[in-house]
């Protein structure tokens, strides 16, 4: 089976501080609405537990990646190691691949009239560096896994209530969900 | 109602105007055919919508680029037919021009078939997990009735200036024929209703806005009910009425393309949360 890289999200440690987002935008110097990492505050709705949870969500360079799929420009490509690269120059802005992925990944560049989306800082792994995300989290909330096909997972779960169906794209996820706290506040 | 991406709503519903008006030319054409209305007509439609989908694209300048990813992209392929369709069409309306009727029917009926295949690769690329309203077999079938009711309500208004043109279509059978399409076309969009109704919360939502939005109501009203009275009147013309089929027709593309602008427009995605 080819090596396939991923995210771990531990919901128990985040602390939705953004950290991972800044990072990754002062690693890129993106404008300022392509997220290309966004973190997401869990619905209460969605868990039974009466607690504040996040997940901080990029691109999941999905095993079976819906976006590679239909871009008419061949846009996209997968490493062997299971990055998905988008090439930016080659793109023609058709925007298809934002409305094939269900998690909102590639995201569309109103000024430069181009999809854009997460690169897994692909130059860092090269150089066995950790993303710019990663290695932001303060809390080592967000772990970069480095084979997801040798990766132990009795403690982590692959989707967490309000994730898009993963069986269409297989992403390359995994998370530790969260667990019942003490109530400390809720949401209005 | 988040984006109604008009460049795509001209596009598509051109495109499949085209292509049902081959369906209504073709059969009858070589050797009688009026090449400039049997092949022209279309051809200029097909290249006016996709010249028009440019208008969709971040940078139009690259779009030849969209023919290189065949292997698997409905777009690439939607790309590659509709061009193929068009320069076929040139092809047989040389050939009619040049008396040869075996090239020209070879070419017209391979323009037809790839005008066919090119509203199904059309259809096709909207099918996606990611848009449950549009996942489902309504959205091939929605792209087809357009195209086999716009066709035939183009080849009507024509059948009267230029009798023989589509020489089957006398006025009592095609009104006959769209009036029954006018009811598989409200069926259906009934059948999708109850789909979206029975699906998940993102295709329950777009039902909601659907139903909500005013332009909904215009394009049952435009597209459906006031077609299907016109379509009644010209059952009972002998030979047609040249008034009651261009009203047909313009009734007939106002609701079409209202009804694609909310398909593009109401289609909730997957959401995270």
């Amino acid at each position: 089976m080819a090596k396939q890289l991923g995210f771990l999200v531990d919901t128990e440690k985040c602390i939705g501080c953004f950290s991972c987002e800044m990072a990754c935008k002062n690693e890129y110097q993106t404008e300022v609405k392509p997220r290309w990492r966004r973190v997401y505050q869990l619905r209460e709705a969605s868990l039974p537990y009466p607690e504040r949870n996040f997940i901080s969500l990029a691109c999941h360079h999905c095993a079976d990646p819906a976006c590679l799929k239909v871009c008419p420009v061949g846009a996209y490509s997968k490493r062997e190691d299971g990055i998905v690269l988008h090439d930016h120059a080659r793109c023609i802005g058709c925007r298809l691949c934002t409305m094939a992925c269900p998690y909102g990944a590639p995201q569309y560049n109103e000024k430069e009239r181009r999809v854009e989306k997460c690169n897994l800082c692909y130059q860092k792994i090269d150089r066995n560096e950790e993303p710019a995300c990663v290695a932001a989290c303060p809390v080592g909330a967000l772990q970069l896994i480095r084979d997801l096909n040798s990766f132990p997972e009795p403690s982590t779960v692959k989707e967490l209530p309000g994730f898009p169906d993963i069986t269409i794209t297989r992403p390359s996820i995994r998370f530790v969900p969260p667990r019942a706290g003490v109530q400390m506040r809720r949401d209005v | 109602m988040t984006n109604w991406e008009w460049p795509l709503v001209f596009f598509t519903i051109l495109a499949q105007m085209a292509v049902g008006y081959l369906v209504m030319v073709v059969p009858g054409a070589a050797g009688k055919a009026n090449p400039k209305w049997t092949y022209l007509l279309p051809a200029g439609l097909l290249a006016t919508a996709m010249v028009i989908s440019l208008g969709h694209l971040g940078h139009p300048e690259n779009a030849y680029r969209a023919l290189t990813h065949l292997a698997s992209s409905w777009l690439s392929r939607e790309v590659l037919l509709f061009s193929l369709c068009f320069l076929l069409l040139l092809v047989a309306f040389l050939a009619a021009k040049g008396g040869n009727q075996a090239q020209e029917r070879l070419a017209a009926v391979l323009a037809l078939a790839s005008g066919l295949l090119g509203v199904l690769a059309s259809a096709l690329i909207y099918v996606l997990p990611a848009r449950p309203a549009w996942y489902n077999f309504h959205t091939v079938l929605a792209f087809f009735l357009t195209a086999f009711l716009l066709g035939p309500a183009l080849g009507m208004c024509f059948e009267q200036v230029l009798p023989g043109l589509t020489p089957w279509q006398e006025g009592r059978v095609a009104g006959r024929a769209l009036a029954l399409l006018l009811l598989l076309s409200i069926i259906s969009s009934l059948s999708y209703l109850t789909f979206l109704a029975a699906a998940g919360p993102e295709a329950r939502l777009t039902l909601t806005t659907l139903l909500a939005s005013p332009w909904w109501w215009l394009r049952v009203l435009a597209g459906w009910l006031a077609p299907l009275a016109v379509s009644y009147q010209l059952r009972r013309q002998e030979g047609g009425s040249l008034s009651l089929s261009l009203a047909l027709l313009v009734l007939l593309l106002v609701g079409e393309l209202i009804g694609r602008a909310l398909f593009y427009g109401t289609a909730v995605p997957l959401a995270i949360g």
